[in-house]
């Protein structure tokens, strides 16, 4: 009780000196890029990872963990396995602690925890606001800016003063100002559509997020609209909420010209995050234009996510698209019938080069003995490949055991098969064309033809399947492309729950925090065996499964492997 | 914003409020000594999955109360949706105290090994029988590699203690088991052992979602709502095979984790060589 009096009267004497002259801090003048290198990476000034001790006696080094790990990019700290980690943004480090009831909103009422969590939230520790001084005290003594000790899973560092002036430098800019896109009534987002897009998947993907944007505002209108009506205490959380505004950005031309494009759009109207949308062609270009901004991009329907440095950036996808189609068919083969020779037939461009790519790379890995032979041929001229093949033609007289197709329009791979005969070496097929393939093709061709599909299968149950389906159809919205209207629901569905949790700190690092944290509920539509994320992870599905053509069933196709995760 | 729509509670609070009640008769007042040990001697194999804790100042729980409210953690476990999924670990609720070090709690438990298959970081297949069988003392614990909070302290703790073991002379093994198995790929387990400096004798285990949600079921490690974001601090030390196993939950110190297993060691018959 005495140390709670004390701390509450530091905490005044603190309030009061603030309103005195400023006192330089002696740890003034640090370089906030080299904080921000400390805190993300663990690296000290003098370039070596930084050492502290934690729970005690556990040494531990910047490599294995830093101050991200549990403070998070924004600094809001996390909720992780039963640890409360407090949050640390500028606005609250720098500030005396004061109570408040709306800050612990998630934590208190929205997430299931341990008690010992809940009482550690809940209590009233006051402390003054951080200065270098008691700052560098936490952080070499694990002693807070009252004195009070601080939990032992913080490590104590040891930590040269240069280092605490560079994090001090850094942590001042860290949340201290809500993102751009977010005005006194409105959020801005963004979708990303391109002009090559099929138009009526592109209308089904926008008519989906316009209707789910006008149902949020219709909600947000009628929570709004009677503020002295507060059931559930919402006005409580009156500070929180927005109207949502849509913006479609579409770009044409090649992709090379995208980053202009979108630069232009964003300089426009200034956008909070991109969700969904249709993108044909490689999202690389649109995925580096996110980085920049450091804008999140939700869930974008496409086929070419960028996956090299994807951890920690800020598109998250449904998974690893073709790249991962390429391996998963490598891995079925190796797994089933290790093949001596894999001739690929694939479409000049991205959609044919990535996933032929990855096969070879992991099939020099895994089968090492087979000779992977890839061939660039334009989907027009596919038929008469496949039909010249083993006779001579322009691949020789050899035919291979397995060929794998890698096209750029389904519908021509489609009519390229119609022709060929019921014998021959197996056909493995990117999932884009087995929709097509589905009461297209002559029976006699199914035993032949395998595709790799990356998708829930056609049996499974999910009962929020048919709730989003409901949704749909009593606010008359046409389902003509259920799976692609399905994502573009989970897209819309994480971000409102991220916005949700997040309340008044429109911060984007976090939205993407909470959206890691919230991916793996039960939120998803079906579209994938789950979907699920973590910190940094940016690929919410990891595998896929082999399909086979199958007139007798519902769908027209079944699942004929285990799912595979290459 | 969205703050409560039609359903006024969100659905996780909701449940977890749901839960908590039926788990209320079995609260118990929170233990104040740090350590506290609980024996739960029930041989019965099949009602320990998912089960095997009760109450710790319950010792004798020959009726078995708690087992009936803690069936839901096992079909979570089975991947049924709902909110039977959302389980507060009444064990945990009972007696958790604070996190940290010279504050977890110990129980001895009987658990029964599912069958398992397997895979370790260099990707050779592995039953989870056969990465348990070891005649010597086996640590465990159950970890995830982009883990933000407790998984990196826990390895590190591993990691730093690892010497300590070994100068006390007995073969022990380690072995950590993953619990986001898709993304944990055996690559992902050499990387992440080799940030924990970990020895031959520390293996990481990997597998399908279905293997490894099997094994957490068998050690009693469900975490909430099927979210692996809900998972707690669990740490399992066994002297010998046939052995009862030793469950702390919680954070230990190096030397607290030293001295259990010194401990534990201890207790044991002589060994006849």
């Amino acid at each position: 009780m005495m140390g709670f009096i004390a701390r509450g009267l530091a905490a005044i004497v603190m309030v009061a000196a603030s309103f005195g002259p400023a006192l330089a801090d002696p740890f003034d003048g640090g370089d906030a890029a080299a904080g921000r290198r400390l805190y993300w990476a663990g690296i000290g000034a003098d370039g070596q990872p930084i050492r502290g001790v934690t729970q005690g006696d556990i040494a531990v080094s910047g490599a294995q963990f830093s101050c991200l790990n549990c403070h998070r990019p924004s600094g809001q700290g996390s909720t992780e396995g039963g640890n409360y980690v407090p949050a640390i943004t500028a606005p609250i480090l720098f500030q005396p602690r004061h109570l408040d009831r709306n800050r612990l909103f998630k934590e208190l009422y929205q997430e299931a925890q341990p008690e010992t969590f809940w009482a550690r939230v809940r209590q009233p520790r006051l402390r003054p606001g951080y200065d270098g001084t008691t700052l560098a005290r936490v952080l070499r003594e694990g002693a807070d800016s009252s004195g009070a000790p601080i939990h032992p899973i913080m490590p104590r560092y040891d930590l040269p003063d240069r280092d605490v002036s560079n994090l001090l430098a850094f942590l001042r800019g860290l949340g201290d100002k809500i993102d751009e896109g977010v005005e006194a009534q409105d959020i801005h987002f963004a979708t990303i559509v391109t002009a090559n897009a099929d138009p009526t998947a592109r209308k089904a993907v926008i008519d989906t997020i316009q209707v789910y944007f006008d149902w949020m505002n219709k909600d947000t209108k009628g929570d709004t609209s009677r503020p002295a009506f507060s059931p559930n205490f919402r006005s409580n959380f009156l500070g929180a909420y927005r109207y949502w505004r849509l913006h479609v950005w579409e770009l044409e031309g090649p992709p090379a010209s995208w980053p202009a494009q979108l630069d232009r759009l964003y300089a426009s109207q200034p956008v909070f995050a991109v969700v969904s949308g249709l993108v044909e062609g490689p999202w690389a270009p649109i995925g580096d234009f996110c980085d920049a901004q450091r804008l999140p991009c939700l869930f974008p329907n496409t086929e070419l996510p960028r996956t090299a440095d994807a951890r920690y950036g800020y598109s998250l996808y449904f998974n690893r698209g073709l790249e991962l189609e390429g391996e998963a068919a490598l891995m079925h083969l190796a797994d089933t019938a290790p093949p001596t020779r894999i001739l690929q037939l694939r479409a000049p461009g991205p959609a044919g080069e990535t996933p032929a790519a990855a096969l070879a790379a992991l099939s020099a890995l895994r089968l090492p003995q087979t000779a992977v032979v890839t061939r660039e041929v334009a989907d027009a001229a596919l038929g008469e490949v496949l039909g010249a093949l083993g006779s001579g033609g322009a691949l020789g007289a050899e035919v291979p055991d397995v060929i794998v197709l890698w096209p750029d329009d389904p519908a021509a791979a489609v009519a390229a098969l119609a022709g060929l005969p019921a014998e021959g070496p197996p056909i493995y097929l990117p999932s884009a064309v087995l929709p097509e393939a589905i009461g297209h093709l002559p029976e006699a061709l199914d035993a032949r033809l395998r595709f790799v599909w990356p998708y829930e299968r056609p049996d499974a149950y999910h009962p929020r399947k048919f709730r989003v389906r409901a949704w749909m159809h009593t606010r008359r919205l046409a389902v003509t492309h259920d799976r692609l209207q399905r994502q573009t629901y989970y897209a819309l569905t994480l971000l409102e729950v991220g916005l949700m949790h997040a309340l008044e700190d429109f911060y984007r690092d976090y939205l993407i925090e909470l959206i890691e944290h919230e991916a793996e509920n039960e939120l998803h539509p079906g579209t994938h065996p789950s979907l699920a994320l973590g910190p940094g992870q940016r690929f919410a599905s990891k595998g896929a499964y082999i399909a086979a053509l199958a007139p007798a069933e519902k769908r027209g196709y079944r699942v004929v492997s285990d799912w595979l995760v290459p | 914003m969205v703050m409560f729509r039609s359903n006024p509670f969100p659905l996780r609070a909701a449940a977890a409020l749901a839960a908590a009640l039926i788990a209320a008769p079995l609260a118990v007042p929170r233990a104040q000594a740090h350590s506290v040990t609980v024996t739960d001697t029930a041989g019965d194999a099949s009602v320990h999955q998912g089960h095997g804790a009760v109450p710790a100042t319950q010792p004798d729980h020959g009726a078995h109360q708690g087992h009936g409210t803690s069936a839901g953690a096992q079909d979570g476990a089975a991947g049924h949706t709902g909110p039977a999924d959302i389980v507060i670990d009444h064990t945990g609720h009972a007696v958790l105290p604070a996190q940290g070090s010279g504050s977890y709690v110990r129980r001895e438990v009987v658990y029964s090994v599912p069958s398992a298959s397997l895979r370790d970081q260099a990707a050779r297949p592995v039953t989870l029988a056969a990465a348990l069988d070891h005649d010597g003392p086996l640590l465990l614990n159950f970890i995830f590699t982009s883990c933000s909070t407790i998984c990196p302290v826990m390895s590190a703790t591993f990691g730093e203690v690892q010497p300590d073991l070994a100068a006390l002379g007995a073969d022990y093994r380690m072995v950590s088991i993953t619990i986001d198995p898709e993304y944990d790929t055996p690559s992902r387990l050499r990387d992440y052992a080799g940030l924990h400096d970990a020895q031959p004798q520390w293996i990481f285990l990997t597998g399908d979602t279905a293997e490894i949600r099997k094994v957490i079921a068998a050690f009693d490690a469900i975490y909430q709502a099927d979210n692996k974001m809900y998972h707690l601090p669990y740490t399992y030390l066994r002297a010998a095979p046939g052995q009862p196993w030793v469950r702390f939950e919680g954070l230990l110190s190096g030397a607290e984790l030293v001295e259990e297993y010194r401990s534990v060691l201890a207790s044991q018959p002589a060994k006849l060589n």
